[in-house]
This record gives C-alpha cells, structure tokens and sequence, in this order.
C-alpha cells in the first residue's frame, strides 16, 4: 500500500510538472528580424495607416558588415494591423525592442499623436525611449527607403544624429516617447519634434537634421525656421552645446561662441492679474572664433563681448517666443506648466477665459553669457 | 511546533518584504498622480496606530500566539472562527499577490507562456520554502533584504539624470479627494495587509518588544514603497499614472552610456523576490490559522494545500488583468473589516476584560490582606 | 575450541598455559594468513624458559624486535626454578620496548599482531606480553597536491595516524587538547581519534558528534569519506557538511575557532565537524597573506562560485527569451553568429557543458603525459572548429569557457555547483530569468535550512553585528578578530587586547 502511494505520487508529480515544460516563450535569437526604425504614413486603397519597417538583415557571416538594412511596407487600418500585415512579407518575426526612431509623416501628425502612440506605448515590446521624428519628405516611409552614402541602417544614423545634435549644432532635439506622452497630458505645455529630410549632394544621399516643428493639442500646424529652432532650445533648456554667433555690431555676425553650458530658469511671476514669465539664461561659454580683421579682444574687451551675445540671445529668444505667440498659439515652451505648477489656480483663470493663454502672459528674458576661455589663443594672430 | 524560532531582525525584514512586494504595481496609486507621495505618507501614518493595536492583542497571550490572544479577548468558538475567518483573508492576498506577479511577467515578458504555468512555477518555490519552516523563510528575507535596497538604490542613482523635480507640482491642487482615496486603497494594499504578519511574532524570543519590530518593519517598507513611487514619478512625469507596472517602466528608461541599458528585467526578479516572500507569509499565515482553527498541531504539513488552494484562488478571483487592476480600487471595503474592525473590536474587549481581571485580581490580593 | 566468527573475540582469554597449545590456538584463528610468524626462543640459561614472539611478517621493525626484544630475553639470566609471573618480569627486566603491556584478552592479542606489535607467549603463562615494535614502510611528509599554498607550511597529513597526530600536537601544545580514539569498521578495525581543545569546543556539537559515531556500524573503514557520510547532516544533499583537509594547519586552526577534527588511520584527510557553506571559500593562505589580498581572494572565488552556476543560465535567459535586455550591437553580433547554428540555444548550452564535463574527468583521472594531448584536442574541437564548422556559435564557447574558470577557482564545490548549473539552466529554460530566480531562491532556501551538527552551515544566520562578519565575506585584521565565529565556541573571545599583550 505505501509502495502504490509513493509510485502514485510520483505519477502525479510527473503529471504536474508537464505544465513546466513547454518553453512557450523560448525564441531563439536568430529567429527575430532586428527592427531598427518605422515609419508611418496615410494609408492607401482605403486604409488609414501605410507603415514601413527598416529591419536588419544579417548574414551568418562574421567578415561582412553586419548593419545592412532591408524595408518592408504594409497598410492597415490600425499600426498593429499594418505590422501584423507587413510579417506576411517577411520570413521572420518582427523584434522591436532595438527600434529606435519612429518616422511620422507631416499628414499623420496633423491627424494628432494621441491615437497613432497608443500602440507604441502599449506594446511591452516596443521600448518607451523610442525617438519620433517628422519626416519632411512627401512621406515618411521614403526616408527609410533612401540608399544612403555608409550602408548603416537609416534610423541608426537618424538616432546618433540627434544625439550629436544637442551637443553641437543646438538645434533640433527629439523627444523621447515617454517624454512626449507626458507632455500631451500635462496642461499649459504642447509637443515639439525635430523633422528631417533626405538631401541630395551630387548624387549622394544623406540626411538632414530640421528645425522643429509645433504642434498643438497633439496636432502639427507648423514649422520654426532654423534660427527659431535654436533659441527655442534656449527658451526650453535643451542646450548641451552648440555655438552662439554674434558680433559687435548689429548685422554683422562675425564672433562665434562655443556653448560649454547652458542652464535656463523659467520662472512664473504673478502680481494681481499680470502673469509674467521670467527666463534667466545662464550660458557660459569659449571664444572659439573671430572672422575679422580687427582684435575684438583688444579693442573692447571680453565684457563688451559677453554684453553682445547676450543682446543677440536675447533678442533670438524673445522673438522665437512672440513669433510663435502671434503664429501658432502653442505653448510649446512649457510657460503654462511652469505657471501651473507654482499657481495652479491663476492657470486655471488663463486657460478657461477662453483665446491664447500664451498671449495673456508677459515674458522678461534676462540672459548673462560668461566667457571662461579664448581657446588655445589668447591673442590674435599676426599682431 | 519550535517556539522562538525566528529573530527580531528577520520578521523586521519578512514586513518590509511583505510591504515592498506591492511596489510593482501601481494599483491605486493612479489617481493622485503626481501627489501620489502623499498618499503613501498618510496611509503610512494612518497604519502606525493600527500596527500598535496589533501588537497589543498579542500581547494578550503571554506566548504571543495569535490564537490564544483571541480566546482571551472572545473566547474559544469566536477565536476559532475568527481563525478560520482571517486564513480565508492570508489566503485571498496570497492569490491576489500571486496574480498580479504572474500578470505581470505574463504582460511584460512571456505573451506565450500560460498564466497556470508561470503561477505553478512560482507556487512550486513558494511551496518549498514554506515546507521549511518559518526559520527558513526568516532567514532568506534577511539575507536577501540588502539586495533589494542596494537595487532599488542604484535604480535610483542611475535615474538621477533623468528624473526632473518639476514632475512633482503643482502639489496638492484639486486634488485633495483623490489623494486621500489612494490613501484609503493603500492602507488596504499593502499596509493594512501587515494584520497578516501577526502569526510570525509566535515564534520570536518573548522578551522582544512587538510594537518596534512591527515599526521598524512598516517603516522600511514605507521607505522603499516611497523611493520607488518617487522614483517613477519624477522619471516618468504623467506618464507613471499611465501604466500598470510604473517601476518596470521608470527603470527601462536607465541608459548610462550604450551599454548599461535595459536592466529592467533584473528590477522584475528584484521585485519578484519581494512577491516570493509575501506569498510565503500569507501562506505561513493561513496554514497557523487554519491549524489553530482546525486544532492541528503542525502547520507545516497545511502548506502545500494552502499553496493550491491560493493558485487556484488566484486564477479564478479574475478574468483579466484589467478587471484585477480596477477591483484594487474596490478592495479597502473588503479587506478594512479585516485589518481595522475585527482587530479593534478584539482590542478593545481583550483591553477591559484585562482591565477587570486585574481589578479583580486586587481586589481579591485586598480581601486576603483584610482577612 | 571452536572460533566462533572471524574478526568476534569478544571475552576470550588466553585459554592455555601450555606454549605450544597457544601458539596453535593463534595459527588457528590465522589459518591461511602465511604472513603471521611464530619464533621459538628459549634461554640458553634455562632450558625451561621457553617463549614464542608471534608477529606479521613486514608490519614489524625486525631491528628492534631483534635488538631491543630477542637479544634482551637470550642475556637475561631466569631464577633457576622460574619465575612466579614470568610475563612481568620480562616486562619490567628482560626488554628494552618501551611498550610492554600484559594482556590475556585474545582481542588484544590478535588486533596487536594484525596491527604491527608482537605477541610473546610464555611457557606456563595464560596471558601474553604485547610489545610495541611497530615499522612499517610509510609516505614521507609532502605538501599535499590538492591544497597548495604559496606562503604558509608545507607539510601535510600522511596515512598514518600517529603521525598526524603528532602534527598537531606540535602546533598545539596545550594540555587542554584532547585526542580520544575509537575503533570502526568490523572487519577493519581502524582506529580513529576525536580531537578537541576542551575549553573551546562546544559540548552540544561534541555530544552530537559522539552520539551519531555510537551509531556507526560499518564493514571496513578506508578513507575518512566513509565515516563522514554516515554521520553528516541532509545526507542526501550535495553540500558538504563535514569538512575535510590534509593540510595539519587548517585543522589547527579549526580546533582554535572551536571545531572538532576526526582523524581516521590510512587516510591523510582529516574530517572537521561542524563545516560551514563559506568555508568552501576561505583558504589557509587567506590568514597568512596581507589582510587586503585575502579579502578580495575570498570575494572573488564567492563571485567565481556564483558566475559559474550562474552564467549558461543568465546566457540562455538573455538569448532565448529576454532579447531585449541584449544592447543592440550585443545582439546584432550573437544573432549573426548564430545564423546557420543547427542546434537551438538550450541544447547548444547542454552540449558545450556536457563536452567540458568529460574534459574535465578525463583530465582528473588521466596519466600527466597524456594531459597535454588532451588539451590541444580538446581546445581544437570545442574551440575553433566546432564554431568554423557551425556546429556552435561563438558566444557559448566564450561563455562555457568563463564558466569554466570560474568553477576551477572553487574547485571545493564541484560537485555541488555542477548539480546546480543544470538545475538552473532547466529552470531558465521555461521561464528564462524569472525560473532563474526561482532556481537561485530555491538553493538559497536549500542552503539555509541546512545545518551542520546543529549550526546552520549560513553564517548570516547567525551573524548579528560587524565583528561576525569579519571573517566570512572578508578576512580582517588579525588585531581586529576580538571574537570566535559565534555558536561554535564556549569561549567567544579570541583575544581581548587586540592582539598586544598588556602591560
């Protein structure tokens, strides 16, 4: 009797354990077709979405060049669906996890965020530090078609540009998914994304990084020109670096400041029924470069220099911020958050007596430029 | 069954273990949004006299035993329902807890994999430890607690750069109402849910005060509930509200040069650890209740049936997760009776019938001195 | 008279007084074993004095038995009418051994011929005379090849147990350490010995101790395994719970922290009781080199430990289920490599871990020379063309090969860390990292609930503040070991001073 009870135990162990064996989520890696970047566009034949997908195709081959990208395009009436519709054109799963930049096309941001990120965000596999980008092309899905000039995938090359565009060029930052998501539900603040576009230089393709676009409640209605692009980074503290051209008197920029730092301080005042936005912009930065025949240093010194870009980046900021004022009336600085979360109910009178909350408000921009170095040279050459 | 067999420091680590074991879910957090801290605080606080009220019944019963605290307060057939009452409530968190988890590694990471299996697979761990005695269970959550600060604390190092302090404002704008009724859902999930931590005090050293272990437990918990929260917040901005498993999120964000990225699965078997222990304890728990109920003398051999009954338990409570996830809101009305009434009636009555025995016990000490 | 069992001669004294009837009582009992010689010796003086020395051939010292046995009884000048008690006056005048007992107790008699003394008999005496003229061919003293050490002593144990005892008590010399020698095995007979320092060790561990070696009823005893196995903690757990050594410091070291050596006779392995789970990590040389080294040696072969059971694992989850944890050049470069690979990553995973097994006995059990071949062999194989031949991909050779040196660093654990590799890599394979987790919380709960003679083999259990930590993870500075390991010792206090005398 105990002999039967232990081997009928052990039947039953058996038994339970066959619910453990069945590697349902086991997946060999070389099963997957790595992702790199997609791109949506309006649909065609009816269909709301046309998607395009950039994924890796690699060889088994260690001595080739492993970043060779191939496309594949579907449409469907949701993204997921256009996804699930493009796999029957490709041989292995879509794996989305390295997916880096989502393309969108300037018509599907007018149509609004909102709807087209539901699935990004949802999906566990898709990562929520997934760049967007608005493409500048007639569709977004071309871009990724492009044969461009080194054989790296394009979102990869998409991506390391906006990384180095903070640090170099101040002009042009992304947004991250997550970050963007938190924008579209917090008051008083509008999304703003970077475009890009192919560029044909004597028949070698290549990309460009543009200046941002505006959107409001989610929708896009326009674009900064490039000069509006960079002192929009200004007015929202996305400097890392980039340069700062100036010069001593109007009109003529020949002095170029390398950013080292930039720290912008947005702060809302409000007394009675005036609300102000006070932007304090710290930079320091290098005197890297002096186009003209005359010693800037000698003749006026650095302060002089200082007090001239200050006068230019202030006079950039607060022109990017009235021109998009009276343009677009889209708080895409953030000014109304910043509001919000110190005066939460003066933001709430702003907003719901109806018209432009951002026209109602008055902005002070106090900017101080600190030179800390001359470069390699502290004279000019040739005196 | 071996008394004392359990130190001060390990049950301190199995609380905070019990408490850190809900910080993978949101759950009620999301209507407060950014004033979500606030809410943990005030549950926090609104759990500490609730905690001294726990640990004052035990102290009725000279050998810290739950059981024998109730039959002193209520007598034996209330103790004994009251028994089988509270194993059905150890029982039924043990399910929820073990639901979520497995929802969540279902969700996040194995689409494939069937719910029963990812559960049996976890129960099966579940099941082994608590073969082992409590001492085991101790022992682990002890030598295991440091991992999970030092995780949680690198998360938040790590996360620094991202996090951004606006996130939090405005504080406290219309929005007191929600505040205080994620409160209310937090003290019922996780730290009401410490009524449950009461059997283990049967087996620590009796010169032991209660109410400071109980503290220290809740408060450590609290602390890693609150970095966390805070965490997710600051990282993650609106969007923390938006999804079910915040942490997991805030952490994928992490990227520390290329390559010290996507650590968020190693957070998950952080926090799963964290779930390990409190199944264990609801298991620990129900199988004391149900053996004091039932006048078993062992409760180790109750284990194994109180892990099937709690997968089982788990699997049909819900039908998805997001059904599991907005029941959370309702939970407080159906767990407060366990973790505020019952406890205060026992309170109360065990306080005045000890307050009348020793009335008696004088008056009686007085009439032998006069005669 | 009938003998009743071969190796049973509980209460039998020495029947007769007549010699010749003895001495073929004796060859009775050693019917068959030619090795057992009888020498007939009579003194020259007395004619009635006649003896027998009975002896195994090889076991004795034929000088001294010569010198110090024979030549001392022919010289020796009997009382002309014999003596009263002929055995004790040729113990105490008529031999120079220095162990002379007298005994009539067959069990004596028959165990001190097997065991290298010799029996002599008189004419005319119910009892015998055993004395000591033990020589056997032994080992000399050599560094044991397990245990080597860089700096510190190099002597080890040998097989014989005097000897080693001898070790000891030249490292410790102090009344208060206690050798006490029991007997086991039926057939073998071999002798033991308990060692202890009495103000030191702890009397639970030590009554356990004795109570599970009454316990022991065992046919032969050849290596110190054999009692261990019957007397240890879970015996059916792959962890060790009696430690084992060849090295005399080590044992020192250990009675000085409170533990208890079991010597056992023909094996140079020396058993400590109680052994605890981070002693697999802690080596003597910790002790003798700088304070720093020793440390981060100790928590390198914890982490070599851990990596070794871990890594296939934490491969195989990472490959096959949780790709997005993989950065993407990391990815792109296992993918491509793993293009055209027949086999999928789990049995990818067995195999390579299997292969490595075999090298590894194959290298253990094989003659040096050949060691060499076997190497480029299997370095050839498993390495280059194994991958040029995409039987393999690259990443596992990389990562069983880590794993390899990983676990050759605690070599200790092997076998238990073999055990838990596999485990592991099944309990990833159905829920990737989150079976791993399972499978290392699962061996987390085996290791604490385990104990050794009553002390979890954990020390975490029972480390309570800083100063019973200061020797597990790290070694500290000898100045600052104020105290012995908790639970182990009766006397806590290793030195009060901070290792400077007062005054």
């Amino acid at each position: 009797m105990a002999k039967l009870k232990k081997i009928l135990s052990a039947v039953l162990c058996a038994a339970m354990a066959m619910h453990l064996t069945g590697c349902w989520d086991y997946h060999e890696i070389e099963m997957y077709s790595i992702v790199s970047g997609i791109a949506v566009d309006k649909g065609q034949n009816g269909y709301k979405y046309h998607v395009t997908i950039e994924y890796l195709n690699i060889s088994g081959d260690i001595n080739e060049n492993q970043n060779k990208a191939l496309t594949v395009e579907a449409d469907g009436d949701t993204v997921f669906d256009a996804e699930r519709e493009s796999l029957k054109k490709n041989d292995k799963k879509f794996y989305f996890s390295n997916c880096k930049i989502l393309l969108i096309s300037e018509d599907i941001a007018g149509d609004g965020l909102k709807q087209l990120l539901d699935w990004f965000m949802r999906d566990a596999e898709l990562r929520t530090t997934i760049e967007v980008v608005v493409s500048k092309e007639k569709t977004a899905g071309e871009i990724l078609h492009a044969q461009s000039k080194n054989q790296d995938p394009i979102a990869f090359q998409i991506k390391n540009i906006i990384s180095d565009a903070s640090y170099f060029d101040a002009a042009g930052q992304s947004l991250q998914l997550y970050e963007i998501v938190d924008i579209l539900n917090t008051p008083g603040e509008e999304v703003s994304l970077p475009g890009i576009r192919l560029k044909n230089d004597n028949g070698v393709t290549s990309l460009e990084l543009m200046p941002n676009a505006v959107f409001k409640s989610g929708r896009l209605i326009g674009w900064l020109s490039d000069e509006q692009s960079k002192y929009y980074m200004f007015a929202r503290d996305r400097i890392n670096g980039g340069i700062i051209v100036t010069g001593m008197s109007p009109g003529k920029n020949d002095i170029a400041l390398e950013i080292f730092k930039n720290r912008t301080y947005i702060t809302p005042i409000v007394e009675g029924s005036k609300v102000t936005v006070r932007l304090d912009v710290e930079t320091t930065a290098g005197y890297a470069e002096e186009n003209s025949n005359q010693n800037y240093l000698d003749m006026y010194g650095i302060a002089a220099v200082e007090k001239r870009a200050d006068a230019t980046l202030k006079e950039g900021i607060t022109d990017v911020i009235s021109a998009v004022t009276k343009q677009y009336g889209s708080d895409i600085f953030g000014f109304g958050k910043a509001v919000y979360d110190k005066y939460p109910s003066v933001w709430e009178k702003l907003s719901q007596s109806g018209g432009n909350p951002l026209g109602k408000m008055n902005f002070e921009v106090n900017t101080n430029v600190k030179i800390i170095n001359t470069a390699v040279t502290s004279r000019k050459g040739g005196d | 069954m071996n008394k004392r067999e359990i130190t001060a420091k390990q049950v301190i680590a199995a609380i905070t273990f019990f408490l850190a074991g809900s910080s993978l879910v949101a759950g009620g957090t999301s209507m407060a949004q950014q004033d979500s801290w606030i809410s943990i605080v005030l549950a926090f606080l609104a759990t500490i006299p609730m905690t001294w009220v726990y640990s004052e019944i035990l102290l009725f019963s000279p050998k810290r035993d739950l059981y024998d605290a109730a039959v002193f307060a209520a007598g034996k057939p209330a103790a004994k329902i009251l028994c089988a009452l509270y194993a059905v409530y150890a029982l039924y968190v043990g399910a929820l807890v073990i639901r979520i988890f497995s929802e969540f590694i279902h969700i996040v990471n194995m689409l494939e994999t069937p719910i029963i299996s990812i559960t049996a697979a976890m129960m099966l761990s579940c099941i082994y430890l608590s073969t082992k005695r409590l001492y085991v269970l101790g022992r682990v959550a002890k030598f295991t607690l440091p991992f999970l600060f030092l995780s949680i604390s690198i998360t938040i190092i790590f996360s620094l750069k991202d996090m951004d302090i606006i996130n939090l404002l405005p504080v406290l704008y219309n929005n007191t109402k929600p505040v205080i009724k994620t409160a209310v859902v937090l003290i019922a999930i996780p730290f009401g849910e410490t009524v449950i931590c009461m059997p283990m005090f049967a087996g620590v050293e009796h010169q032991e005060k209660i109410f400071p272990i109980f503290f220290k437990g809740l408060f450590l918990g609290f602390l890693f509930l609150l970095a966390a929260n805070l965490r997710n917040t600051l990282v993650l901005g609106y969007s923390a509200s938006l999804f079910d498993f915040p942490s997991y999120e805030a952490v994928s964000v992490i990227s520390i040069g290329d390559f010290f990225t996507r650590i968020e699965v190693f957070i998950g078997i952080n926090l799963l650890l964290a779930g390990f222990i409190k199944i264990c304890v609801s298991i620990y728990s129900s199988c004391f209740y149900l053996s004091k109920a039932f006048g078993y003398d062992d409760y180790v051999k109750l284990s194994a049936p109180c892990g099937l009954i709690i997968i089982t338990l788990g699997i049909l409570a819900h039908s998805n997760s997001a059904e599991m996830f907005s029941w959370l809101n309702y939970h407080p009305f159906y767990s407060l009776p366990f973790q505020v009434v019952i406890p205060l009636i026992l309170f109360i009555i065990g306080k005045i019938k000890q307050h009348s025995l020793k009335a008696g016990g004088s008056a009686a000490a007085g009439r032998q001195a006069a005669s | 008279m009938q003998v009743k069992n071969s190796d049973d001669f509980t209460d039998i004294k020495v029947p007769f007084k007549e010699l010749e009837l003895n001495i073929n009582y004796i060859k009775n009992i050693f019917a068959g074993d030619e090795t057992i010689i009888a020498r007939y010796v009579s003194s020259p003086y007395n004619a009635k004095m006649r003896f027998c020395l009975v002896y195994t051939d090889g076991m004795v010292n034929n000088k001294l038995l010569n010198d110090d046995v024979i030549c001392p009884l022919l010289k020796y000048r009997f009382a002309e009418n014999g003596e009263e008690d002929t055995i004790g006056t040729i113990a105490s005048n008529a031999t120079f051994s220095n162990s002379a007992e007298k005994t009539a107790d067959m069990e004596e008699i028959t165990q001190g011929i097997v065991y290298g003394d010799t029996a002599l008999f008189a004419d005319g005496c119910q009892s015998a005379l055993m004395l000591n003229t033990k020589g056997w061919a032994t080992r000399g003293i050599t560094e044991p090849e397990s245990e080597r050490v860089l700096r510190g002593p190099r002597e080890g144990f040998t097989e014989s147990i005097l000897e080693n005892l001898s070790m000891l008590r030249r490292k410790i010399r102090t009344p208060d350490l206690k050798m006490e020698f029991m007997t086991f095995g039926r057939r073998t007979k071999t002798k033991t010995c308990i060692c202890y320092i009495k103000s030191l060790a702890n009397d639970g561990i030590l009554n356990e101790l004795k109570q599970r070696l009454k316990k022991v009823d065992i046919d032969g005893v050849l290596d110190s395994n054999y009692i261990s196995e019957i007397i240890r903690d879970s015996p059916y757990v792959p962890i060790k719970t009696v430690g084992s050594t060849e090295r005399p410091d080590i044992v020192a070291a250990k009675l000085l922290e409170g533990r208890i050596a079991m010597f056992v006779d023909g094996s140079p392995v020396v058993l400590t009781v109680p052994h605890l789970f981070i002693e697999h990590f802690q080596s003597d040389e910790d002790y003798y080199i700088n304070y720093y080294f020793a440390s981060i040696g100790r928590l390198l072969r914890i982490m070599a430990f851990f990596l070794s059971i871990s890594l296939p694992a934490i491969y195989l989850s990472l490959v096959s289920f949780h790709q997005e944890m993989l950065p993407t050049a990391l990815l792109i470069s296992i993918s491509s490599s793993r293009q055209g690979v027949p086999f999928p990553s789990a049995l990818e995973t067995l195999l390579m871990l299997v292969v490595f097994e075999t090298l590894r006995e194959a290298g253990a059990r094989m003659p040096g020379i050949m060691g060499q071949t076997l190497s480029i062999v299997g370095a050839l194989v498993i390495g280059q063309a194994a991958v040029n031949a995409k039987l393999v991909s690259a990443p596992i050779i990389i990562v069983v090969s880590l794993m390899a040196i990983c676990g050759l660093m605690v070599v200790r654990l092997k076998g238990f860390s073999i055990i838990c590799r596999f485990f592991l890599i099944l309990a990833s394979c159905v829920l990737g990292l989150y079976g791993y987790l399972m499978g290392i919380l699962v061996i987390l709960v085996l290791l604490f609930s385990m104990t050794s003679f009553g002390v979890p083999i954990m020390p975490d259990v029972y480390a309570r503040d800083f100063q019973d930590y200061k020797d597990i993870y790290i070694r500290y500075t000898w100045k600052g070991m104020i105290k012995r390991p908790v639970f182990l010792s009766k006397d806590p206090v290793r030195q009060s001073t901070g290792g400077k005398k007062n005054g």
